[in-house]
């Protein structure tokens, strides 16, 4: 039996235009379901941001104390001041 | 269920309807998850007409009224019911022309107000940061835009060349 040559350029296309498809489709989400995604992406970057160890710019961070901290970026738990 | 951003938003009506400002709309990252896919933002940007833009100090009075309500600010930022909210000023002619038509919307049965995309796509070509680019190619693939409106505004503001010169790069891709 002789193989079908499959064409990876089209499989890569259908897929893109899948995941295109798919963004159109979230962004017609109801607000409230997209704030929520957004509220848990935001979780998610924290938890990146812990395994990395470093803060995602902009975040605002509650604290233990109820305080709130605007992280920074590259600040590690590790980093120490330059000496250059 | 009365959520973090229902309560905010509530919050923001209340001060519209005690008069410590004539209008406000939701702008920046979480105006433009209105029309596209979810993004990652961090706060929730309002943009406000407080009837003197040109006052150096306009956000004193609203921090001091907020303060005493219990939310706390830090730095740029204000933490209303656990949503970090960053007031701006419509200090400019587009920024005041979309805090004035932007439009209404019902979240979870409470009222507010979102800018427009079209007024969102002019201000962030306006700003023109490397994150308001690819920004402005997502909202210009993704978003159901009213195209006449949008020349307009760019005509009005003269954004049309910058507007051109940006979507040639998404043309390009």
């Amino acid at each position: 039996m002789k193989n079908k040559a499959v064409d990876p350029g089209t499989i890569l296309a259908t897929q893109l235009r899948a995941k295109n498809d798919w963004r159109r489709r979230q962004a017609k989400l109801p607000f409230a379901r997209k704030v929520e995604i957004v509220i848990r992406l935001q979780k998610l970057a924290v938890e990146i941001g812990a395994v990395m160890g470093r803060k995602p710019a902009g975040m605002v961070w509650r604290l233990p104390s109820g305080k709130y901290q605007k992280g920074l970026l590259r600040q590690t738990r590790n980093s120490k001041p330059s000496t250059r | 269920m009365v959520d973090g951003m229902q309560k905010t938003l509530l919050v923001l009506n209340d001060l519209k309807k005690k008069g410590m400002i004539i209008d406000y709309a939701i702008g920046g990252g979480m105006g433009i998850v209105f029309y596209i896919e979810p993004i990652l933002t961090y706060d929730l940007d309002v943009f406000i007409l407080t009837g003197n833009e040109t006052n150096l100090q306009p956000l004193t009075a609203l921090y001091q009224y907020l303060k005493k309500l219990g939310y706390q600010p830090k730095q740029e930022q204000i933490v209303i019911e656990g949503i970090p909210v960053q007031f701006l000023p419509a200090f400019n002619g587009l920024l005041n022309e979309a805090v004035r038509e932007a439009r209404r919307i019902n979240y979870q049965g409470t009222e507010a107000r979102v800018m427009t995309v079209e007024h969102l796509l002019a201000i962030m070509l306006q700003t023109g940061r490397t994150k308001d680019r690819e920004r402005f190619l997502k909202v210009l693939d993704e978003a159901e835009i009213d195209r006449p409106k949008l020349s307009r505004i760019l005509k009005r503001f003269e954004l049309l060349e910058k507007y051109r010169k940006w979507k040639r790069s998404q043309d390009e891709k």
